[in-house]
């Protein structure tokens, strides 16, 4: 005989009380390895989906200008690009709308990812669009087909697309008419959603809608021959290439001076003239370009666009102006004036004039000239003019270094145009003012500037976010050409924005996503893994129990307790380890069956029924570890708190705390209840002055106070036995008894009405933070800000919907201009970014930013969760705190404030510092931009994106141009007729409005899908619990079995006998569901009737009767236990 | 000097009013190969008595020495050494484990001794047939009648040679001739392993073959001729 032996018997006699303990450690431990693998599967399926949609794609180059095709092939063959990549495609991808041809009013599909590939784009994964058809025909995925209604190809559809426009649409000479293309295209094809079908390069798990066009089609139409906005390469296999190679591709790259936007020429006296296509060079490339260009002497310049030079009421037209210091030597001087003589450079206030223009003006030094221009950023496509006066200064010789056409850098439509009176100008142009001597000095002198001030006074007028410099003047080294020298000036690529990014590795990272979701369904399934525990330690504790005896003889022999424990632990563990195993295999079918849910029940949690079943070894594991760790934990538990039993009470077949005699109960019993009453009255009173969730908070913490009087106040009665006669006059006198049984013992009654009903409580009251925010009236502080409609474009609107003139721009009609005049709409810059709301399962790495202007900052609005606000002034608006100007941070580092969302700061950013907490972004040119969190929105419909003022977003990505995201405030009732208006006029930009609600309501969705989630598999946990309640019931009938005997010898019926187990379960289930049941309502009833949450009344009440029934069914094993007892047996103690 | 001192012994259980006084004063003492009877009637405090001579409870008062050891002294682990070596237990009920046989149940005192040697094994199977069930060693305790099992039971109480061996009513539930054979069995294997025995019993016959007899009543212990 061994101790193993003993354990290994015990096991198998009481295998049917182990079996039980069994199941409930095999849920436990099904549920938590379950949870795990929903967390598994949610990376995994992202993980998947990355690999997907980018097929070997490894790292991409997405520029925001054009560059020559060529590069790309440049880049493969380079010698070592085999050894690590193995194909590289160039395409142009863009954002484009798409508008089915039939139906009235045609379906329009926003925000699609439009694709100019050829063959090479589709050898880089599968199920790519294969060999694309020149002229009109167009590719599309089964999802864009879905959103258009397109059941085969054959369809035609109107394709819009933006134009691809040089110089920034927002500064004067940017075209701010003709910024969308059209096409008119047949779907020759309509492929999958998978493999390339679902390219894209932004991680979302949302199936994207992309279209697909020849390469030389798009080129043509987009008037870029040859050229292309990306470089896609392909790894060697479908794995992320390691962080070392990222080095390899920007050193293969050779851009050329055009791929830059730059233009490299000999110019005026021999220098080298570098130019941007952009007109102005921004200052990161101008900075690049300093630091390539060496120790060479290198003059910036930065001509200007003069509506009017002008002496008094003389004027001359359209003229240049250039901004220089003057030098006195070749190649960059000198400037000389009438006498021969270098002109010194100028000074604050003065200009110069070449002598063309000083003797068409009469003018002389000390005269004032007036210059008129426009103001060198135009936002909402309104160019505005402004003057300046200068003190005429000197009069310079149009000869030699003054007489230089490369001052003006090129300008499409206005350089290269033979009479100033062709120019295709995007501003205000009168070409009556075109006088013959102006054309003649045109046709000699082409776009040479009439006028000089100084490069400070210039910088100070002119420059703007899109740059200060529109000249960098090198000069040449002895007998260099300009070929030699664009060739040897060898600039860093990503500061003009060629860029390769690591796609499919910052993928691969997002797919760890934001939400644990492993966690989140741990602590969903809490309810199940607590009844399931509660199971174990019923079972185990109703199997040592009916052994005491055994355990009693063991003792009397001489086993002290820790043997003993050690013993029936090992036991313990034996059926754990076995349980758990089992539980595992379980935990697949329940990890299936959470997935099941979240493809339909739950599917607003994640948008798109993407996920499939992943599991790790890990998982499985940590799984199998935590289920045995908890369970045996819980059953050593059970042992130890068994171990003071004396041998002689478990030879008697006694526990410690079977039976307790009612006793004196401490004061605080009596007062308490009361009390907990009266501060839930006090707490509903207060709550009316709270905000939305506050109150929510309160009243559930109202609840809560009214659930902990009720069960103390039943505590009490138990405890005093306070439950009526137990024989009385009259019927039900079963009843009685019932009622009295299960007072019998008070500890153990109390806990098992306060387990179901607190747990009925937290199910029902969280009801209470179901939103339902479709019905929320527009108000300025709450989460909609007053605003009645959102509406978002694919290209920038540049016209003001708020005047006039921008409506009339915008091309709206008489009728929805007069509608229009009644609202008033804010537009918002976007800077196009990962979605960082609830809606996105990926770990945002750039998320989008958005720039409020000047007048919704001073608006104010929306609810906040916190802020930074210190003045009255902030506090009342913490908009404003915006404005305030980048302060350092501990190391330097300015810290450009920012809003956004509470939701998205903490779940998807995790920033759980909150205000105060800084967030580190990349710009365009791979410079970090280090944010502060200056206040926090509540429930807003910014959830995803980062706030930052207008100018701040502008300075760090200047090339953002137009508006693309408006805040529209109008009268409910007309929310429908001004979206209307808005999507008719505007469709051609790829708008769509949604109502604030439905934003709100799209968010929201999330929540309260996590919500009904942890409804849901609380009442499961419910449900598991009331078989802990008949477990619960059948230790009372074991105990009480001679006392029933008796029952019986007196002549109660068998069947009698069972209805009164069957009413004490009843009884006490009923106690505890009234319990929870009535403080869940007190926690939620003032907020419905408020109408902010949104209850599913239904859904509750079925699953609380199921609950009930259940409960019932399962108290039927103490009933069958009751029956089936011996009588005489049990009279003996046998 | 005796082997088993009774020194002035009470016992006390706390109630909602006044403590309940079990036993008196209880004072006695008893010497190897000897044996005595406990009678008295019902309620008396004679399994109280016999529970504190087993150690399985403590005295609220007054010394018991077994051995010359007093294992109110001794750490529970200790006591349970204590009760393993010097005591053996026979109760009313068998309490046989029933997922062991026969040899198994009365083996499981070694377990407590640190395993079961094979000499252990062989001083159960003669126990078991001095006891008259050398052929039923595989059975289970469910497979035998009530005299089987409680002599099975007697066989385990003398396993591990104990000094003191306490019976708790050993007969009272087995028929007349059961019960006999059964009191035969005790004496017999008390006389030949010279340990002491101490029956507490309602059974006048079973009394009357012991040594000495005392008598417990209100909670006071007497001797009785």
């Amino acid at each position: 005989m061994s101790s193993l032996r003993l354990v290994f018997l015990s096991l198998i006699h009481y295998s049917r009380n182990n079996l039980a303990v069994g199941f409930g450690v095999a849920v436990a431990t099904a549920v938590l390895a379950g949870a795990l693998l929903v967390g598994d599967s949610m990376r995994g399926s992202l993980r998947s989906l990355t690999l997907d949609r980018l097929g070997r794609i490894d790292q991409a180059l997405v520029a925001e200008g054009f560059f020559r095709e060529i590069l790309c092939d440049q880049l493969a063959a380079a010698e070592e690009f085999p050894r690590t990549f193995s194909e590289s495609a160039p395409a142009i991808l863009l954002s484009a709308s798409i508008e089915s041809a039939r139906g009235e009013p045609p379906l329009r599909a926003n925000r699609v990812n439009l694709i100019g590939c050829d063959d090479r784009f589709s050898q880089l994964g599968p199920s790519g669009p294969g060999q694309l058809v020149g002229g009109s025909g167009i590719t599309i995925n089964q999802a864009l087909a879905d959103a258009l209604e397109i059941a085969g190809p054959g369809q035609e559809v109107l394709l819009r697309l933006p134009n691809a426009a040089s110089i920034p649409s927002d500064s004067p000479l940017g075209n701010k008419e003709e910024t969308i293309r059209r096409a008119r295209l047949t779907v020759s094809r309509i492929i999958p959603n998978e493999g390339l079908g679902r390219f894209g390069l932004r991680a979302s798990q949302s199936v994207p809608k992309n279209a697909f066009v020849p390469l030389g089609w798009l080129q043509e139409r987009l008037e870029q021959p040859g050229k292309a906005n990306a470089i896609l390469i392909a790894g060697r296999d479908d794995s992320a290439s390691p962080a070392e190679v990222d080095a390899l591709l920007p050193g293969w790259l050779r851009p050329a001076a055009e791929d830059l936007g730059l233009s490299i020429a000999v110019a005026g006296e021999g220098y080298f003239n570098i130019t941007s296509q952009r007109m102005m060079i921004d200052a990161a490339a101008e900075q690049e370009l300093l630091r390539a260009v060496g120790d060479r002497p290198v003059q910036p310049a930065l001509t200007y666009l003069a509506n009017a030079i002008a002496l008094e009421k003389r004027e001359i037209p359209y003229s240049t102006v250039t901004a220089i210091d003057f030098a006195p030597n070749r190649p960059f001087g000198p400037f000389l004036d009438p006498s021969g003589q270098p002109v010194a450079p100028l000074g604050q206030g003065e200009i110069a004039l070449n002598a063309w223009a000083a003797e068409d003006l009469g003018a002389k030094p000390g005269d004032t000239i007036r210059l008129r221009y426009f103001e060198p950023e135009s936002p909402d496509g309104q160019v505005r003019e402004t003057s300046a006066e200068f003190r005429l200064a000197a009069i310079v010789k149009l000869e030699g270094a003054a007489a230089d056409p490369h001052f003006t850098p090129e300008v499409r439509g206005v350089t290269d145009v033979p009479s100033i009176g062709e120019w295709d100008a995007p501003f205000p142009f009168d070409a009556r003012k075109i006088r013959k001597k102006d054309e003649a000095y045109w046709d000699e002198h082409r776009a040479t500037p009439k006028a000089f001030v100084s490069l400070a006074t210039g910088r100070r007028l002119w420059s703007s976010r899109f740059g200060r410099t529109t000249n960098l003047r090198v000069e040449p080294r002895g007998g260099e050409t300009v070929e030699a020298f664009a060739g040897r000036l060898d600039p860093d690529p990503a500061a003009f924005g060629l860029r390769f990014q690591p796609v499919k590795r910052m993928g691969l990272a997002a797919a760890a996503g934001t939400t644990p979701f492993n966690v989140l369904f741990l602590a969903f399934s809490f309810f199940v893994i607590a009844a399931a525990l509660m199971l174990v330690v019923l079972l185990f504790r109703l199997g040592i129990e009916q052994r005491a005896e055994s355990i009693g003889i063991l003792r009397a022999v001489g086993l002290d307790r820790g043997r003993i424990i050690r013993l029936l632990a090992a036991e313990g563990l034996a059926v754990a380890a076995l349980a758990a195993a089992a539980g595992v295999g379980l935990g697949l079918g329940y990890a299936a069956l959470m997935l099941a849910g979240l493809k339909t029940w739950w599917l607003a949690a994640v948008v798109t029924p993407f996920l499939q079943l992943h599991a790790s070894a890990a998982s499985l594991a940590i799984g199998y570890g935590c289920g045995l760790a908890v369970c045996f934990g819980t059953i050593f538990w059970t042992l130890w708190r068994a171990r003071r039993t004396s041998a002689s009470r478990l030879l008697g077949g006694e526990f410690a705390d079977q039976y307790v005699q009612p006793g004196r109960q401490a004061a605080w019993t009596r007062w308490l209840p009361p009390a907990l009453v009266a501060a839930a009255v006090a707490i509903g009173l207060s709550a009316r002055s709270l905000s939305e969730d506050a109150r929510a908070g309160a009243f559930f913490a109202a609840g809560a106070a009214v659930l902990a009087a009720g069960l103390l106040w039943v505590r009490r009665r138990l405890r005093h036995q306070a439950t009526g006669p137990a024989v009385a006059a009259g019927r039900g006198g079963l009843l009685r008894l019932a009622l009295r049984g299960a007072a019998r013992n008070p500890a153990r009654s109390t806990l098992s009405i306060g387990l179901i009903a607190s747990t009925s409580f937290l199910i029902v009251a969280t009801s209470a933070f179901h939103l339902d925010l479709t019905r929320l009236a527009p108000r300025l502080d709450s989460g909609n800000g007053g605003f009645a409609l959102v509406a978002e474009s694919d290209q920038p609107i540049l016209h003001d919907p708020n005047t006039g003139d921008g409506r009339f721009a915008l091309a709206f009609s008489e009728a929805d201009s007069r509608l229009l005049q009644s609202t008033r709409s804010f537009g918002l810059r976007v800077k196009s970014g990962d979605d960082a709301s609830c809606l996105n399962l990926y770990q945002p790495l750039e998320p989008r930013m958005l720039g409020v202007p000047e007048d919704f900052r001073r608006r104010g609005g929306f609810a906040w969760t916190a802020s930074a606000a210190r003045t009255p002034e902030e506090k009342a608006n913490p908009w404003l705190l915006l404005e305030k100007p980048a302060e350092p941070d501990a190391d330097g580092t300015p810290c450009v404030p920012v809003v956004l969302d509470n939701n998205t700061a903490m779940y998807a950013l995790h920033l759980y510092g909150g205000v105060g907490e800084t967030y580190d972004i990349t710009d365009d040119r791979g410079r970090t931009i280090r944010l502060r969190i200056v206040g926090l929105l509540k429930n807003s419909i910014f959830q995803g994106d980062l706030i930052l003022a207008e100018e701040r977003l502008l300075e760090h990505f200047p090339l953002v141009s137009g508006r693309r995201f408006f805040l529209i405030e109008c009268d409910p009732q007309k929310a429908g007729d001004v979206a209307a208006a808005w999507n008719r006029t505007l469709g051609d930009f790829g708008l769509g409005t949604e109502t604030t609600g439905e934003r709100l309501a799209s968010f929201s969705a999330v929540q309260n899908t996590y919500l009904s989630a942890f409804q849901s598999l609380g009442a499961l946990g419910l449900l598991l619990g009331t078989f802990g309640l008949a477990a619960v019931q059948l230790r009372n009938v074991l105990e009480r079995r001679r006392e029933l005997a008796l029952l019986r010898a007196a002549g109660f019926r068998r069947a009698a006998l069972g209805w009164m187990v069957l009413m004490e379960n009843a009884l006490l289930l009923a106690a505890g569901l009234a319990c929870g049941l009535l403080a869940a309502a007190l926690a939620v009833l003032p907020h419905l009737l408020a109408g902010a949450a949104a209850a599913p009344i239904r859904s509750l009440a079925a699953m609380l009767l199921v609950i009930l029934l259940v409960g019932l069914l399962a108290s039927l094993l103490a009933v069958r236990a009751t029956l089936r007892a011996p009588l005489v047996a049990a009279l003996r103690g046998e | 000097m005796s082997d088993l001192i009774v020194d002035n012994v009470t016992k006390e259980y706390p109630t909602r009013s006044d403590p309940l006084v079990v036993l008196r004063g209880i004072s006695f003492d008893l010497q190897s190969g000897r044996n005595l009877a406990i009678v008295g009637p019902s309620g008396s405090g004679k399994t109280t008595l016999l529970n504190l001579l087993g150690a399985l409870e403590s005295a609220t008062s007054g010394t018991i020495r077994l051995d010359g050891q007093n294992p109110a002294t001794l750490s529970d682990k200790d006591v349970s050494v204590f009760r393993n070596h010097k005591i053996g237990f026979v109760f009313q009920e068998h309490h046989l484990l029933p997922q062991c046989s026969v040899l198994e149940n009365v083996l499981i005192p070694t377990i407590a001794g640190g395993g079961t040697k094979p000499s252990d094994i062989d001083r159960a199977r003669g126990l078991l047939d001095r006891v008259g069930l050398g052929d039923r060693l595989d059975h289970r305790p469910a497979e035998l009648s009530g005299g089987q099992r409680q002599r099975t039971a007697i066989a385990r109480a003398l396993i591990r040679l104990p000094v003191l061996v306490l019976a708790d009513e050993p007969t009272g539930n087995l028929d007349q001739s059961t019960a006999a054979q059964v009191a035969d069995l005790l004496l017999e294997l008390q006389e030949a392993e010279r340990n002491m025995l101490i029956t507490v019993t309602h059974s006048a016959a079973l009394a009357r073959r012991m040594q000495r007899r005392m008598e417990l009543d209100d909670g006071r212990l007497r001797e009785v001729a």
